[in-house]
């Protein structure tokens, strides 16, 4: 049975916690950007000027618990956005912004058939039409975002935006896996439906090349 | 779970596309960050030049000061007498001052600083260590005795071996002044005479502390505070012009005067009263100083001070 490699992260810590400043400065590097836009997107447009402010807290907090942190349960990047979560909820809070859990909902609306028929396949590579389309698309987005309560619209980030496995969104959200799993769905069928109104005229009709292309992509 | 079934590509294509996509965290911000980390996590040069500061400011403290300042003179005394340099006929009650513990009423801050050697009050400048040299050399029953109790009624100084309590003619203090190195090389140096009367001056342990750890220190002065600048330096200076070798331990409860204080920190390092004719040394450690000062001198201090 071989052990598995160390974590980077893992090992930038551990470095740090022991003096070396020059590892906290990589740590920072490795996760600085998505930490940064996680935090701003959690915050939605009415808390954006807080952005700051949570970011900073959070990587002080690392800073004061770099003695206590140890490599278990939790790796350090799901450790940093729970850390991160945390301090974006007290700020909501604290702006008088609802921050309900998991409430009695109906189920989600699923759209039937494939929701994103009439839109341009996901690509790598995009130019001309299909970047302005995606453009807007990102923005509509974020307005769509804003719309998701908080719990589901950190699970969503944390699982789409960031890649964190389901399992380490509950750990993040700190509730069950079931409940994660739960509130992803609530999160996606909510955002199928306000992305699919708004973009909908804009694809009337699917384009040829990409209609070969739809029977490849998930649904 | 994989959670492949959870995720959206048409959802993740428009969060990559999303305006806020390429955020990144001010500069200011990450070097506000950066700067935090580093502070409370310095680096093995940093931590050495930490315990190297640390290590010269409690060298520089009094009570430190003046152990060290009473082991370096019973090196030098013992290695004199291991040669036969001294005459073998020294009076014992001599012998026995220079040694003698300080006075049990005086306050001493520490082991060290007890043990710290009596001042022999006319052995400052040269005249009189020549004198005490004599003593010394060729006992007089009736001088020695006399000097002995003298010796037992000095009190050590708040640094080093302190300056004699007696008062002293200017042109006595000048050849002190002139004659007076760093501790370090007056007693590393010279003659054995040069030895015993070479004392350092209480306000060098400041001086020291300025020199090494001046972003560290301020100053307080007629209710308002002083970084550490040429204006306070210059106070200082004139200070420790004015009162060279003249500190001596004091029992006043006198507190006037123009109130001058050096802060390390939140702690007050060292607070002095500059009155019209002397200044007084509040020391938490060894009590309470005083050096007597020329009036011109008393009033420039002053003045001084009330420009900050």
């Amino acid at each position: 049975m071989t052990t598995p490699p160390p974590d980077p992260d893992d090992m930038l810590m551990a470095a740090y916690a022991a003096g070396d400043g020059a590892a906290f400065e990589q740590l920072y590097e490795r996760h600085q950007r998505a930490l940064y836009r996680f935090v701003r997107r959690v915050l939605g447009a009415s808390q954006a000027d807080h952005a700051d402010e949570v970011f900073q807290d959070t990587w002080l907090r690392v800073v004061h618990a770099r003695a206590r942190w140890q490599p278990q349960g939790a790796t350090f990047r799901t450790w940093l956005f729970t850390l991160a979560h945390h301090r974006a909820i007290d700020v909501l809070r604290r702006g008088g912004r609802e921050v309900p859990l998991d409430g009695d909902e109906p189920p989600p609306w699923e759209p039937a058939g494939a929701p994103w028929q009439r839109w341009p396949a996901p690509s790598q590579s995009l130019a001309g039409d299909e970047l302005a389309f995606w453009r807007r698309a990102g923005e509509r987005l974020l307005q769509c975002l804003d719309e998701l309560p908080v719990a589901q619209r950190s699970a969503f980030l944390l699982h789409h935006d960031d890649g964190l496995a389901l399992a380490d969104v509950a750990q993040v959200l700190e509730v069950g896996f079931e409940t994660a799993k739960t509130r992803l769905r609530y999160a996606m069928s909510k955002l199928r439906a306000c992305m699919g109104a708004y973009l909908a005229p804009l694809c009337a009709t699917p384009r040829p090349a990409q209609a070969a292309k739809e029977g490849e992509a998930p649904a | 779970m994989t959670s492949s079934d959870e995720r959206d590509r048409w959802l993740e294509q428009a969060l990559r596309h999303a305006p806020d996509a390429d955020a990144t965290p001010p500069a200011e911000l990450r070097a506000a960050i950066l700067s935090s980390a580093r502070r409370r996590s310095p680096t093995a040069s940093g931590r050495a030049a930490q315990w190297l500061a640390s290590a010269f400011a409690w060298l520089s403290r009094p009570p430190v000061a003046a152990g060290f300042a009473t082991l370096a003179l019973s090196t030098v005394l013992g290695a004199l007498w291991w040669r036969g340099s001294l005459d073998e006929g020294v009076d014992p009650r001599v012998a026995e001052s220079t040694t003698a513990s300080a006075p049990a009423s005086a306050p001493a801050p520490d082991p060290a600083a007890a043990t710290a050697p009596p001042q022999m009050r006319d052995a400052s400048p040269p005249a009189a260590a020549q004198k005490a040299r004599r003593a010394l050399a060729r006992p007089s029953p009736s001088d020695t005795p006399a000097r002995a109790a003298e010796a037992e009624r000095a009190e050590p100084p708040p640094a080093a071996p302190a300056t004699a309590d007696a008062p002293r003619s200017p042109a006595h203090d000048d050849e002190l002044r002139a004659s007076r190195p760093a501790t370090a090389q007056a007693l590393a140096g010279a003659t054995t005479e040069q030895r015993i009367d070479t004392r350092a001056d209480p306000v060098d342990a400041i001086a020291s502390s300025l020199a090494l750890r001046a972003d560290a220190l301020h100053w307080a002065s007629g209710g308002r505070t002083h970084a550490h600048a040429a204006p306070q330096q210059a106070w200082f200076d004139a200070l420790r012009q004015a009162t060279a070798g003249r500190w001596q331990r004091t029992r006043t409860d006198d507190r006037d005067g123009a109130r001058v204080q050096l802060f390390d920190g939140p702690r007050v390092r060292a607070e002095w009263l500059v009155q019209s004719q002397r200044v007084l040394w509040l020391d938490a450690e060894s009590g309470t100083w005083q050096a007597t000062l020329a009036p011109a001198d008393a009033a420039r201090l002053r003045a001084m001070a009330d420009a900050w």
